[in-house]
């Protein structure tokens, strides 16, 4: 079921990832010391609600977050430090190394350039292509991502083509510098169901046909579970609990995963009332001393607010940071 | 395409006709321009015969049906005061108009456009203070106010320019100048908040996303989608500027059409008064109009159809 | 019984004007397109599409705020018209809507209280209830504590605004809730909340509901029924149960292969996954015969040339199909 041998070299390393801002004068920190690591050709999904980070840490590793945020910690990918390069060396690896795809596809694009001007000028920037060249590169790359009708709808704008048009040239965009790593940020919440499941298939077989690796970012558990080898469940800019899908999904531990997976209403089953989590997610930058979902949760301890998990591993490939059960 | 500039073409020759109407109206019915040639004690039997010679006894729909007639003929009346046709009086001001209206257009595109760009990319910067504080500054203050002083610096304390007047181009440094400071100031606001918009679009940062470099970002993508505003603003003050900037032609003594129109209308020199609207008017207008074209070269969306579609 | 709600052969056009519209002439975008269905009181049809399948164009028709094209909307009896008269302002006070934007639905310069008080002051001008108690019994009901009576919209969380917007829809006790995607906007663990809410003041109230939604798995929970559109049309309709759990019509199938359940295997692996070819369609093209049959993978000649109607599969369920027509008349049976 893993794609990736456990020999695949670890593309990206990152470590105690802490992201604050600056806002009039004192900092407040969004992030909380975030670890993780992808190996080449890896599917990982980063699965949270609003605030926890999910997003954040990928626009901190690529330096996107606007000059008043502080971004700490290591971040190390194919062993070159990205924490700390100037703009223009982040630009070198942004498009070319990592790429990005946003939520809104049709607001991500530039509304006054034709959508084959736009992928034409990442071939330029990355590759070199320019002119005929570039323009077959383009018409390829639409092919590749389906985009029926390519040599007519190169010329089109963005806003004359649907969402899921969009999201497609997007992806092209993203692919057309060869990158080795994918971070889609809800690739398909601005998209209809059956739209959604067409772009999950493709982004699934060009990441099997080019050997990418692939971050997928979203709320939705369940397009986490279709496309992803290894979930990392992330709650107010901690990660909380990180496993393979499957065992995510069956043998969850985190209160918090628990809460997710019970929240969700079943196509198949019939179920009375929904479990729900009480309370709501704490403000961005709010200081909090232990655990941050600790208000929230039905089994917390004393000991509990007094100083915050740290993610441990308790089986292969599954970590947890939960001071009760770590304890237990 | 083809329909928008045929229904906005529509729409100022409404404005051009509305515009002529009332100024019209008011002028007639705002004092009697017989009293004002002739002075006030003049006999009556002068001033009727006055009234006569020019039809201004006649109702006032008929004056100005016939004042219609005569323009679609390319007749449009005679100066009160000398005689002499209205219209070549206005055209003989246009020159002078343009020598200060067409200098000050520019300075307002070089300096103001570039100032607004600066305050937006360096925001709440000590850059983007300095220029909203002068931005606030020159649109605050009147244009006669600051005419007025320019020349007790410049012309009275330091005698290195003239105070008015038309002879050479030190006369009109001045007050391009007074015109620019106003301009500029309104142009840098707009192209600020312009731009600022445009930066906090998602697609501003897929395209930093994509690897361009920030100077890249800024002007492939951010720039053009900044420009539509910026374009019509422009326009609106290009129009301004050729309709003549009255106060500052009455403060520098300089004889252009605004200046000529402010004495026309204290004289009620009626049909010069007219033909000097009429000429701004269609200036106004026409700059519109180009606006209007000139943006929807460059905003596709209003290019397509302007119906729903997915 | 009466149904609360009876729609029949509802259509709403709107013109449209094309690339060429001074050659070729107006073209006509066909939001809805012949609907009939209907609500008995006490229970919840949900109403599931994609984009461009008329759905929200059918809150709007319901509730009368835009005429009809043809076809009659029926609510208690009574014809629904959308002419803003005193009697359609007068039946404002038994059918309410939820919007899917929070924020965008509330008044920024209102406190929460006042939000809800609002409507009370509308309808009942003579004073019979007292606004503020029955405001606040009913912002207690929604679950807002009494320290964000007195907050702004741009105060509360989105959880707490849609509640808002619900105490608001629901202080004058109507008989009718349309809600257009009411928690979609919503973070996951809040949208179990407000679903349970809903589910609580359904029953207490005895609420009829409309409920409009691309989320098939929150319809499956809380819709008794359920019909599903596709450009301006009922391709399927039944009970939820029924519909979700054995769907007839190609397109219901391939919306609910189409949702993500957690656990299930890898998108490309995993067999029985519908994906169909092509995207929602544009309701100003709407293809000729079944308007499904472009991207059916199960379309025949017939479909192309001549439009489905509504065929009874079993006690509570219909699907608009030929394959079913056929099954049904074609065999004799």
């Amino acid at each position: 079921m893993t794609s990736t041998a456990v020999n695949s070299p670890t593309l990206l390393n990152i470590s105690e990832l802490r992201i604050a801002f600056d806002q009039r004068g004192h900092a407040s920190e969004v992030l909380h010391g975030v670890d993780l690591h992808i190996a080449a050709g890896e599917s990982i999904g980063l699965v949270g609600e609003s605030g926890c980070g999910k997003s954040i840490t990928w626009l901190g590793v690529l330096g996107l977050l606007g000059k008043h945020a502080r971004v700490t910690g290591s971040v190390k990918f194919q062993g070159r430090e990205l924490l700390g390069l100037s703009d223009t060396e982040l630009s070198q690896i942004r498009g070319r190394k990592i790429s990005m795809i946003f939520q809104d596809p049709s607001s991500s694009l530039n509304p006054a350039q034709r959508i084959g001007a736009q992928i034409a000028e990442s071939l330029t920037l990355h590759r070199g292509l320019r002119g005929a060249e570039a323009n077959a590169e383009v018409l390829a790359l639409l092919d590749h991502v389906e985009i029926p009708d390519a040599k007519r709808r190169m010329n089109a704008y963005p806003h004359e083509l649907s969402g899921g048009m969009n999201q497609r040239v997007m992806i092209a965009m993203a692919l057309a510098g060869q990158p080795d790593l994918l971070i889609a940020d809800e690739p398909t919440t601005a998209l209809d169901a059956t739209v959604q499941a067409q772009i999950l298939v493709l982004l699934d077989t060009i990441r099997r046909d080019t050997g990418m690796a692939l971050v997928t970012i979203s709320h939705d558990l369940g397009v986490i579970s279709e496309i992803s080898d290894r979930v990392l469940v992330m709650y107010a800019g901690s990660i909380v609990e990180s496993a393979p899908s499957q065992t995510l999904f069956s043998e969850a531990q985190h209160p918090y995963s628990l809460g997710l997976l019970a929240a969700m209403p079943a196509l198949d089953a019939e179920v009375q009332r929904l479990t729900t989590i009480r309370g709501s997610i704490p403000q961005a930058g709010q200081l909090i001393q232990g655990c941050r979902f600790e208000a929230r949760c039905d089994f917390a301890q004393d000991n509990c607010r007094v100083a915050a998990p740290i993610l441990k591993t308790i089986a292969v490939g599954h970590s947890l940071a939960c001071t009760r059960k770590l304890a237990a | 395409m083809g329909r928008y500039m045929l229904s906005r073409s529509l729409r100022a020759l409404l404005t051009i006709f509305l515009v002529v109407g009332f100024a019209f109206t008011i002028l007639r019915l705002s004092g009697d321009p017989a009293m004002m040639i002739l002075s006030a004690d003049a006999p009556p039997e002068a001033i009727a015969a006055f009234r006569q010679s020019w039809g201004l006894d006649a109702p006032l729909w008929q004056q100005f049906w016939g004042y219609l007639l005569n323009i679609l003929q390319g007749n449009f009346g005679v100066s009160m005061r000398d005689g002499s046709p209205a219209m070549r009086l206005v055209l003989e001001a246009i020159p002078a108009t343009l020598a200060l209206a067409l200098p000050a257009f520019a300075l307002n595109l070089l300096i103001g456009i570039p100032a607004g760009i600066l305050a937006a990319l360096h925001r709440n910067s000590w850059i983007d203070r300095l220029v909203m504080s002068f931005s606030v500054a020159g649109h605050t203050l009147p244009s006669f106010v600051l005419g007025l002083l320019l020349v007790l610096i410049f012309a009275v304390s330091f005698g290195w320019l003239p105070s008015g007047g038309f002879n050479g181009v030190e006369h009109a440094i001045l007050p391009v100048l007074t015109l620019t400071v106003g301009g500029a100031a309104v142009l840098a606001r707009y192209t600020r908040s312009s731009m600022l918009e445009v930066l906090g679009q998602p697609y501003i940062r897929a395209a930093s996303a994509k690897g361009l470099r920030w100077s890249q970002v800024v002007i492939r993508h951010a720039l053009p989608n900044a420009a539509l505003p910026i374009i019509t603003i422009a326009g609106l003050m290009f129009g301004g500027l050729i309709a003549g900037a009255v106060v500052v032609e009455s403060v520098f003594s300089w004889p252009g059409v605004g200046r000529l129109t402010v004495s026309a209308v204290g004289n009620r020199d009626l049909a010069v008064v007219q033909a000097a609207l009429l000429l701004i008017t269609v200036s106004m207008v026409a700059t519109n109009l180009a606006v209007d074209a000139i943006y929807s070269l460059f905003d596709p969306r209003l290019r397509a159809n302007s119906g729903a579609h997915q | 019984m009466t149904p609360l709600l009876n729609v029949k052969n509802l259509q709403r056009h709107f013109s449209v004007e094309g690339k060429t519209a001074w050659l070729a002439g107006k073209k006509l975008l066909r939001a809805v397109d012949g609907v009939t269905l209907s609500v008995q009181r006490g229970k919840t049809l949900g109403l599931v599409g994609e984009s461009g399948c008329g759905k929200s164009t059918m809150a709007k028709l319901v509730l009368g705020l835009i005429p009809a094209t043809a076809g009659t909307v029926e609510f208690d009896g009574k014809s629904v018209t959308a002419q803003r008269n005193q009697a359609w302002r007068a039946a404002r006070r038994h059918m309410q809507m939820v919007y899917q934007d929070p924020l965008g639905a509330l008044d920024r310069r209102l406190t929460a209280l006042e939000q809800v008080i609002e409507p009370l002051q509308i309808h009942d001008k003579h004073g019979e209830i007292q606004p503020a108690l029955a405001a606040q019994n009913m912002m207690s009901a929604v679950g807002l504590t009494d320290n964000l009576f007195q907050r702004y919209p741009h105060e509360l969380s989105g959880g707490q605004r849609q509640r808002v917007v619900l105490a608001r829809a629901l202080v004058l006790k109507p008989s009718l809730l349309v809600c257009d995607e009411p928690i979609s906007a919503l973070d996951v663990s809040v949208q179990a909340q407000v679903i349970n809410l809903l589910d609580d003041l359904r029953q207490q109230m005895n609420l009829t509901m409309l409920f409009i939604s691309h989320d098939l798995r929150v319809v499956r929970h809380i819709c008794d029924e359920v019909a599903v559109m596709y450009l301006g049309r009922i391709i399927e309709q039944g009970s939820a149960k029924e519909v979700l759990t054995h769907p007839a019509h190609p397109y219901t199938q391939a919306l609910i292969s189409a949702v993500s359940t957690p656990g299930a295997k890898n998108a490309a692996k995993s067999s029985g996954r519908i994906i169909l070819k092509g995207e929602p369609p544009n309701p100003v093209d709407v293809p000729t015969g079944c308007s499904f049959h472009p991207r059916c993978a199960l379309a025949t000649a017939h479909c192309k040339t001549s439009a489905p109607i509504a065929t009874r599969i079993s006690e509570s369920h219909t699907v608009s199909c030929h394959l079913h027509t056929m099954i049904h008349h074609g065999s004799g049976s």
